[in-house]
Order: structure tokens, then C-alpha cells, then sequence
């Protein structure tokens, strides 16, 4: 029982997942509402039991392993369990207004949806490489479906693409695995360390080719250059609910295990210099590719999906910049998680007003949200202060961000890699800000007003006060990031 | 290169064909003939696993990849290729994907030739000097006694990897209602 006390959480969700698919062929069939609560009620339970772990203070301590050490379950772990059922109830509720479009089929979005949910809190709970694995391919299988599911030919291709990327970098990933399993003669991730510090020099090469082959399959999930190929595509065709799930979600959940697997298993002295240096290049390549190629954008949510991959280069450059010396895991995982977090919100809220726009206007072209001002006042507003915050400016959540990433940079000697970053600040302020010139100084070509929905106003106002709330008031959620970075500390 | 046993010998035997056919899969100017040398290569290397000793994960490969995934791919080439099947398989990318197909190979032989590999499991009878690293692999169990690889499969699935067994029933789950909803077809086909 103490063992399933600790995956809890995750249980709730692969449960709620299971209940959408059986009340689904219960009469009554019309009313789908009831789908979504259950989904909302599994969400809020999954919350009140991971705080119950962490009140209790059963999960939380560096050591707190379950099913014979498969399973961990630290403060890292709990920020997650917190994290991703929030991502979904927020995703839920911005899915209503959509649930019109998709009549019949409401059961297998929330029930896929729940479980990507599971997935990725398990993946952020993972001690075992198998488990990792079971995990993530959970994420994925799931995800696959999600793209594709408006079975139009834009939403096909993007579920195929998706699929077919997603199948070979995770075969590059397992190949990684092997190789660790090889060198360690273990699949648990405290074993791995135990051997990578112990490890002779002419292990090395082998291991920083694990680490390279791990970093494919995880960087697939965080859409980071060059593994970014499917994001753009994938974004415009799914639909818009799966698209801000992804966005976040999943984003958050690829860097939650590559946190895990480099700062927690492969940070050994020996070459936590070179993976670090691999990650500073690949930040580099996605904030400059993911913002240049923006700036030709013409279809918001393509926009977002290139906006995403410079995102994830800024997530990135808080991964590589592990300090020299002293605690070197911990400013620039706290740094990371803080901005996990930020982004989180920020993100969100972009793509509920998106969203909200669109299902009125029919339309995903950013000309078309010319004079939003004039014909939704408060949607535009909640799209611009996000679009402020995404280009880091104050006194938003993403300001913070930006800073505590950098900050982590300059601290562990990557100046090069800071500069690079703020030139794409300034790059992404022109399309960020263009949009919002677009929605404030042009004129709309129809007067109609644009109106949401009312859970969609409710999580917008709830994501726009986050954004507001971190950036006003960063300490306590800085505090949370900290503590769950303590993990690393070593 | 001295040989040593008759394990050898058939390792041999076994990896160069395996290796002849992988390149056949990538060089066969005809998918059916692509999907059969698969076939090959699959069975070839359930057969390295049982000179390894992991006679379990053989039969498995048998079984899943000499049986269900070449079956799958010759029905998935023979209901989307059905005029075209017979055309050129090249793309514009081939230039490119021989070079770094031979950067990969090149850095991989390197890395595994020149690294030192950990000793996994306990291993009986094997020969000092193989280069084909000849496992018995017998696991105690906690109370002493011996298993067979079948055996200690079973044993780690239930206990150390409870977790990921149960989720993978989940993985299946996930897939069949997506593989179940994307082919379904539109609302107005089902009653």
C-alpha cells in the first residue's frame, strides 16, 4: 500500500482515464459534459493526493523510492505531480468550447488526454530506464493519436509526421539506453551513476555517446533544434486544445526527465562539461532558428509552434549552465523549473485567447486578428499582456524567467550563449509585439464582436493573473523551483 | 582472428549473413524484397540471443518480429503500394544519408571497439578469451536457488518491474483506442 501511496496521484488519472471511456457507453450518450468533469474531478483529486504526500511528508525525501526503486518519489517529482495535472485541468476546461466540433467523440480525447497526464507524471517520477521508457511511449502513443484526431488531411499529416519522427528519435533513444545498460550492467538510474563515477577513462567516449543518443530522444519531446522538425506542422494541424497541451505539457515533461536523467544520473564530473557544452549548442540553434524562422509566420498557431522551439532554447540554456563548481546542479535547475513554470502560464493563457478568437473567426491566420482590439477588448489584451511576457519584458512571469536563466548562465561562465539570448529577445519582439501592434493600431476588416465562452474566460483569467501574479511576486514560486531543485544538490 | 569454439564459429556464420541482409533491406531496389531480407536479419539475431544464452528473448524475437511485425509489414506494403510497389525506393536525400549513415558507423564501431564493457550479469562457463562473450546466465533467486533466464524474466517482471509491466498494458490500451478511433472512419459510417 505505501508503495501505491506514492504513485497515487498517477493511479487517479489512469482511473479517470478509464471511467471517461466507461460512462461513454452508458446512457444517457448525449450529454459529454459529464466526460470532462470526471476529467477535472480526477485532476483535482490527483492534486489533493499529492498534496496529501507532501503534507504528510511521506513523499519528498531524496530517498522516498517505491516498487523496489522504480520509482521515486522526491520534491522534483512532487512539483510534477503538481504541474501536469494542472496543464490538463487547464486544457480540459479550454477544450469545451471545442467539444461541439467533435461530437461523438469526446470520450477517447479526454480519456487519451488523462492518460497522456499519467504518463508524464510517472515519467517525471521514473528511478528505471524501463520505466522512462513505458512512460514516455505512454506520452507518446497518446499524443500520436491527438494530432491526428479532427482526421482532416492537415490534422493526418500532422499525426503522421508526428508518429514517424517520434518512432525514430525514440529508437535513437533506446539505443542510448542500451548502451547504459552495457556500461553499468544496470537499468536503475542510481546504479548508472554509481558506475558512471567509478568508470574508467575509456568509458567515457561510450558515455557521452549514451548521453548523446538519450539527448535525441528527449530533445524530440522538448522540440529543440535539430529534433524539431515535426513541432511547426504538428502544431498547426492538431487541434488547438492538443496544440497548448504540447506546447506545455509535453514540453515540461521532456525537460522534467532530461533534468532527471543528466543533472541526476549522468552529472558525474567526468562529463557533465561536455553534455553541458552539447546543450549550449543546441539552445543556441533553437532560440535563433525557432525566432528567425517565426518572423515569416503568417498562421498563429505555426507562429507558436516556432515560438516554442525558442522557447525551449531558453529552457535549455538554463540546462547547460551548470556551475563549475559548488552546487552545480542547483541554480540552474531551479532556474529551469522557475521558468517551466512561468511559461506555463504564459503559454496557456496565449492559447486560450487564441483559441477563443479562432473557434469565433474561423481562422488561424494572424491577418485576420487585425483590430481584435475593437472587436474583443479584453481577449486582446489577455493575448498581448502573454505575448509581453513570452518576449520576457516586465512585469511579467516571463521577465523573471528570462532573468533567472540568464543569470544561471553568467554564473556558470557561458557569456556567449547570454548574448546570443537577448539578441533573440529582440528578434522575438518583433513578431511577438507585431502581433499585438496588429490587434491594437490596425483597423478589424469586420466589426463583429468576438465573445468566449465562460470556462474559457475562467482559465484565462486564471492563467493572465499567474503571468501577472510570478511577475509582481516571484519569490514564492521561486522558492517552490528552489526546493524542488534540491534534488541535484550534491 | 583466431577461433575458438564452435559458438564462434556459428557467431560468425550468423552476424555476417545478418549484417548481408540488413544491407539488403537497404539496398534492395524492391520493398518486397527490402521487407524479406528483414525477415532475415530479425531471425538471424534471435539466433545471436541464444548463443548468448537468453533463450526466452530468442524465442520472443521468433515469435513477435520473425512472425507479427513481418507479417504486418508485408500486409502494410500490400495494401498502400499496391500499383507502385515495384518503383525505385531512392530519395533525393540518398547522398546525404550515405554519408551520414558511414559518420555514424564509423563513430559507433569506434566507440564499441575501444570501450571498456561491464561484465552485467554473473556469468558461468564462459571462455576466457572469446571475443563472443558466452553467458550462462543463472540468477539466484532470494532463497538460493538457481533459474533459468525464463525464469528470472518472469521473476524481475512481477517484482522489480511491476510498475512499467502494468503501464505497458496501458500503452496497449492507449494505442488500441487510437488505432480504433483514427480508423473508424467518419460519424455518419457508424450507426
Amino acid at each position: 500500500m505505501e508503495n501505491l501511496d506514492r504513485i497515487g496521484p498517477v493511479l487517479v488519472m489512469f482511473l479517470a482515464a478509464g471511467l471517461v471511456l466507461v460512462l461513454d457507453l452508458l446512457p444517457p450518450r448525449s450529454n459529454k459534459r459529464v466526460l470532462a468533469e470526471v476529467g477535472l474531478v480526477g485532476v483535482v483529486l490527483s492534486a489533493l493526493w499529492t498534496a496529501a504526500l507532501l503534507i504528510r511528508e511521506t513523499g519528498g525525501s531524496p530517498t522516498d523510492l517505491a516498487f523496489a526503486g522504480t520509482v521515486i518519489v522526491d520534491n522534483f517529482t512532487l512539483f510534477f505531480y503538481f504541474l501536469f495535472p494542472a496543464i490538463t485541468g487547464f486544457v480540459i476546461l479550454g477544450s469545451l468550447d471545442y467539444l461541439d466540433q467533435m461530437a461523438d467523440r469526446a470520450a477517447e480525447y479526454f480519456a487519451l488526454l488523462l492518460a497522456i497526464t499519467g504518463g508524464a507524471m510517472l515519467l517525471a517520477a521514473s528511478n528505471d530506464l524501463i520505466l522512462i521508457f513505458i512512460a514516455l511511449e505512454l506520452q507518446s502513443v497518446s499524443q500520436y493519436v491527438l494530432a491526428g484526431f479532427l482526421r482532416d488531411s492537415r490534422s493526418s499529416e500532422a499525426g503522421l509526421k508526428y508518429l514517424l519522427l517520434g518512432a525514430t528519435s525514440v529508437a535513437v533513444m533506446l539505443y542510448g539506453m542500451a548502451l547504459l545498460y552495457g556500461l553499468s550492467g544496470s537499468t536503475a538510474l542510481p546504479d548508472i551513476a554509481a558506475a558512471l563515477r567509478t568508470a574508467s577513462d575509456g568509458q567515457k567516449a561510450a558515455y557521452l555517446a549514451a548521453a548523446g543518443a538519450l539527448a535525441v530522444g528527449f530533445g524530440f519531446k522538448m522540440a529543440i533544434v535539430p529534433f524539431q522538425m515535426w513541432a511547426p506542422d504538428v502544431y498547426q494541424g492538431a487541434p488547438t486544445p492538443v496544440t497548448a497541451y504540447l506546447s506545455v505539457g509535453s514540453k515540461a515533461a521532456g525537460f522534467a526527465i532530461t533534468l532527471r536523467m543528466f543533472y541526476g544520473t549522468l552529472g558525474a564530473d567526468s562529463i557533465a562539461g561536455d553534455w553541458a557544452n552539447m546543450f549550449a549548442l543546441m539552445a543556441a540553434l533553437s532560440m535563433t532558428a525557432g525566432n528567425v524562422l517565426a518572423l515569416q509566420q503568417s498562421n498563429i498557431k505555426r507562429l507558436f509552434g516556432y515560438s516554442s522551439i525558442a522557447q525551449a532554447g531558453n529552457f535549455l540554456v538554463g540546462v547547460a549552465a551548470i556551475a563549475s563548481a559548488g552546487g552545480r546542479f542547483t541554480v540552474s535547475s531551479s532556474a529551469v523549473l522557475f521558468f517551466i513554470l512561468a511559461y506555463t502560464f504564459t503559454n496557456l493563457g496565449a492559447f486560450f485567447a487564441i483559441l477563443a478568437i479562432s473557434n469565433r473567426i474561423r481562422s488561424d491566420r494572424i491577418a485576420d486578428y487585425a483590430g481584435m482590439w475593437k472587436r474583443a477588448p479584453l481577449l486582446a489584451l489577455v493575448l498581448a499582456f502573454c505575448l509581453v511576457s513570452l518576449t520576457g519584458l516586465p512585469p511579467t512571469a516571463g521577465f523573471w524567467a528570462k532573468l533567472y536563466v540568464f543569470n544561471a548562465a553568467l554564473r556558470a561562465d557561458m557569456v556567449w550563449l547570454v548574448v546570443i539570448g537577448v539578441i533573440n529577445t529582440l528578434v522575438s519582439a518583433y513578431y511577438y509585439l507585431g502581433i499585438v501592434r496588429s490587434m491594437f493600431f490596425t483597423d478589424p476588416r469586420v466589426e463583429s464582436p468576438v465573445q468566449p465562452t465562460v470556462s474559457l474566460s475562467l482559465s484565462m483569467a486564471v492563467a493572465t493573473l499567474g503571468v501577472l501574479a510570478i511577475g509582481l511576486l516571484p519569490g514564492p514560486l521561486l522558492n517552490v523551483a528552489e526546493r524542488a531543485a534540491t534534488v541535484f544538490a550534491r | 582472428m583466431q577461433i575458438h569454439s564452435t559458438e564462434q564459429v556459428v557467431f560468425y556464420l550468423l552476424a555476417v549473413v545478418a549484417v548481408a541482409a540488413a544491407l539488403g533491406v537497404v539496398f534492395a531496389q524492391d520493398i518486397i524484397h527490402s521487407a524479406l531480407f528483414l525477415v532475415v536479419t530479425l531471425i538471424l539475431t534471435a539466433g545471436v540471443y541464444v548463443l548468448l544464452s537468453a533463450e526466452f528473448l530468442s524465442l520472443v524475437q521468433v515469435l513477435v518480429y520473425g512472425g507479427g511485425v513481418s507479417i504486418l509489414v508485408m500486409f502494410a506494403v500490400m495494401i498502400t503500394r499496391v500499383r507502385d510497389a515495384r518503383g525505385p525506393l531512392d530519395g533525393a536525400q540518398k547522398p546525404i544519408a550515405i554519408v551520414a549513415g558511414l559518420a555514424i558507423v564509423t563513430v559507433l564501431v569506434l566507440m564499441i571497439s575501444r570501450t571498456e564493457w561491464q561484465q552485467a550479469i554473473p556469468a558461468v562457463n564462459r571462455p576466457d578469451e572469446s571475443p563472443v562473450r558466452v553467458q550462462r546466465v543463472i540468477t539466484q533467486t532470494d532463497k538460493g536457488q538457481l533459474m533459468s533466464d525464463t525464469d528470472a524474466i518472469g521473476h524481475d517482471l512481477f517484482t522489480t518491474f511491476a510498475v512499467p509491466f502494468e503501464v505497458a498494458s496501458l500503452v496497449l490500451l492507449v494505442a488500441l483506442v487510437g488505432a480504433i478511433y483514427l480508423a473508424r472512419g467518419e460519424e455518419d459510417e457508424v450507426t
